[in-house]
């Protein structure tokens, strides 16, 4: 059973190979992305955290920056 | 115009769907895997090398789907000058780019043991090949072009361009003699697969399209951070 | 209902595409010969001057018509109009049959005979098991 889903009749190497690289793909393309997501977030954080008192409740005030805040905060970074 | 959808709310969801999303993907590629390459039967001629298919052809509609949906975003983008339109289209990009690659080279890997070589200059191929070609342009431009009201122009432009692309893709296999087979699915009549060849197909082509909807979400998420980013200088 | 300048972009688009759309159909035109990527047997018969550019041929391969000797293959390319004969040396792939579709490339000995330096398979869009085929065929 195993053996001839391994070798499908000598075209194994084939299938094999082909949906290796979609996966293998799959992971390159989401750690980039990811990546580049958590960098992104660690970098609003840094720059947050530099604000005086008053421009962190200025932004704290605006919807769009309390949804980034709360995203930042939920992801735990 | 589309200035009644507020970003903040947009943000709200598009942030906390990646997880949901991943978990589904997860299933439903898991559940695709074991129908594509242990429970579907194999073809009468072409014997286990039609499992290819399920890999190759799902790639091969997202990735001209996604383009697609840039081209007409682009539209929007440069007539109506609207940003979000823009940060979606920039968003979509490289998962479309990945499914394009997978989908030349899976391509590849399926010629060789049927047809018996691994590229032939036909006119599916060599379009699909263009394709590949915009979308690389397409994130390149996004990349190098510092002006950001330059790179939306530029790279609406090329999206718009590659929209000619698309509809030759399409019908390259009815216009012209090609190596390449005539398409199985087609809208207005029976499909020319077996259903039990049908379901693998479905289920990858599901998991396919979740897995470029998490990427999307995430680029989305980071393209808009960024922006925020740079609005807290403004404070 | 839109703005002067909305309309001036819609204008400036259609005419970016109408003008690329035609251009691109003019090159594919002209470039039809390229383009397509075989030729059937009834097309090779019409052919007014033979030159020695490699071809490409595709229809069907005749049924009863594959021979092998020692390394050679002989076999006739159809598309129930018109036949042409090709011989050729080396290993076909595992799709090559009798009433299959094919594709060889290679040259013209005359509008007859084609010496074929590469065999490829041609596929339908027809999937299903073995099984299924087998009861299509018992009907």
């Amino acid at each position: 059973m195993m053996q001839e889903i391994l070798l499908m009749e000598g075209y194994g190497s084939y299938v094999w190979s082909a949906f290796s690289f979609t996966l293998i793909s799959f992971v390159i393309l989401y750690a980039i992305v990811k990546f580049q997501y958590v960098k992104e977030k660690k970098r609003f954080n840094a720059k947050f955290q530099k604000l005086t008192y008053n421009e962190k409740e200025l932004a704290k005030g605006q919807p769009t920056y309390r949804e980034v805040l709360s995203n930042i905060a939920s992801s735990k970074i | 115009m589309f200035s009644f959808i507020d970003s903040s709310k947009i943000f709200s969801i598009t942030s906390k769907a990646p997880k949901y999303v991943f978990f589904i993907f997860i299933i439903v590629l898991f559940i695709g895997l074991i129908e594509a390459l242990v429970l579907s039967p194999k073809d009468y001629i072409q014997s286990h090398s039609v499992r290819i298919m399920y890999v190759h052809v799902p790639s091969a509609w997202i990735s001209v789907g996604i383009f697609s949906i840039i081209g007409i975003l682009s539209f929007g983008s440069i007539i109506f000058k609207n940003k979000n339109f823009s940060i979606i289209s920039k968003s979509l990009a490289p998962s479309g780019l990945v499914f394009n690659i997978i989908a030349l080279v899976t391509g590849s890997i399926w010629g060789k043991p049927t047809w018996g070589t691994w590229w032939a200059w036909d006119s599916r191929i060599t379009s699909m090949a263009i394709l590949c070609l915009f979308y690389l342009i397409y994130v390149l431009a996004w990349r190098i072009i510092e002006d950001k009201n330059r790179a939306n122009q530029v790279t609406s432009l090329i999206a718009i361009l590659g929209l000619i692309n698309i509809p030759i893709i399409k019908f390259s296999v009815e216009w012209w003699s090609t190596l390449h087979q005539p398409s199985s699915i087609k809208l207005l009549e029976d499909s020319t697969i077996h259903s039990s060849m049908l379901i693998p197909l479905i289920l990858m082509t599901a998991a396919f399209a979740l897995f470029s909807l998490l990427i999307f979400l995430m680029k989305y998420n980071t393209e808009m951070i960024k922006i925020k980013n740079k609005g807290l200088d403004r404070l | 209902m839109y703005g002067k300048k909305v309309k001036l972009r819609i204008l400036f688009l259609s005419s970016v595409i109408l003008i690329s759309v035609l251009t691109i159909f003019l090159i594919l035109k002209s470039l039809e010969e390229n383009v397509v990527y075989f030729k059937s047997p009834t097309e090779i018969k019409s052919i007014t001057e033979l030159d020695d550019k490699k071809i490409r041929v595709g229809g069907v391969v005749k049924e009863g018509s594959i021979l092998t000797s020692s390394k050679k293959i002989n076999f006739i390319i159809t598309d129930y109009k018109n036949e042409i004969n090709v011989s050729f040396i080396g290993a076909v792939p595992n799709l090559f049959a009798e009433g299959k579709g094919v594709v060889a490339e290679g040259f013209l000995k005359d509008r007859n005979f084609l010496t074929a330096e590469k065999i490829l398979a041609k596929h339908d869009e027809n999937y299903m098991p073995p099984e299924v085929k087998k009861a299509l065929e018992d009907n």
